[in-house]
């Protein structure tokens, strides 16, 4: 009977059980490319020359495409199209890296934007935030971005202006 | 840590309503900030652009096609009034 028992039990086990189990769930494989769509809106800071002030940022929405280009290090190289939207209306590029440490939800992002149409800025772009997992290839995404425009047929005469904006998308993994 | 993101993500909001209900509206940077026909000023004020004040003073802000003739007819005009001063002093002095 006892032998009955055990043999059950061998014949029951899996296999894979036999090998050193690991303390942690191992991370997921990094996936090699991800597309992302979000939304910005904050706040522009106007400096420069004259006076500073605040006022209400032109509502940005982005969507870009990001290529893994690095392992360890996980690093993406993204690029992708921007629209300014709600009191003007405008069309650019943005272009960067983004770091995402392995097995974090956090990433940090640096770059460069440029709008073309229908007048030019040229700027810097930087933006850290997270990304919470929703099912197996979405995850929603809240950034803190900074954008400093420095010149540009749409600046006025040495004038600079920050934008300080949140940005809430969605971003689908590579399955 | 998803609770943490979130508190993140809500904290971020609110300093994001409250600075831009600090928002002073009148400083530009940008030429988009300012409404059709001013410009941003250097001292980040929107102002009308040249044409629109001149347009205002009564000028429609362009030099008229035959500005070149009319600035040599008051240069002959001022010159003649100057002849005409000389030749009624000179006609004071033979008195």
């Amino acid at each position: 009977m006892l032998i009955v028992i055990l043999a059950a039990g061998v014949a029951a086990a899996d296999p894979s059980a036999t090998k050193a189990a690991p303390a942690t769930t191992p991370p997921a494989e990094p996936s090699l490319w991800q597309v992302e769509i979000n939304a910005g809106y904050g706040v522009d800071i106007n400096g420069g020359a004259g006076a500073v002030g605040m006022r209400a940022s032109p509502l940005t929405l982005q969507g870009t495409i990001a290529i893994a280009v690095n392992q360890e290090p996980l690093v993406y190289g993204y690029g992708g199209m921007m629209v300014e939207t709600l009191d003007r209306g405008s069309v650019g590029v943005v272009a960067g890296a983004r770091l995402q440490p392995e097995g974090s939800s956090w990433h940090l992002a640096g770059g460069g934007a440029y709008v073309f149409d229908p007048y030019t800025l040229w700027g810097a772009q930087a933006s850290a935030g997270a990304c919470s997992r929703h099912g197996k290839t979405m995850s929603l995404c809240g950034d803190f971005q900074i954008t400093a425009y420095f010149t540009g047929s749409d600046l006025g005469m040495k004038r600079d202006v920050t934008q300080a904006q949140l940005a809430l998308g969605v971003m689908f993994d590579a399955p | 840590m998803r609770r943490e993101i979130i508190a993140a993500l809500v904290a971020l909001v609110a300093v994001a309503i409250a600075a831009i209900a600090g928002c002073n509206g009148d400083v530009c940077a940008r030429k988009s900030d300012c409404a059709a026909g001013m410009v941003c000023t250097e001292d980040g004020v929107c102002e009308k652009s040249s044409p629109e004040k001149a347009v205002d003073a009564g000028v429609d802000g362009t030099a008229p096609a035959d500005s070149a003739d009319a600035s040599i007819t008051d240069a002959a005009v001022d010159a003649f009034v100057v002849d005409a001063a000389a030749i009624v002093d000179s006609g004071e002095a033979h008195d």
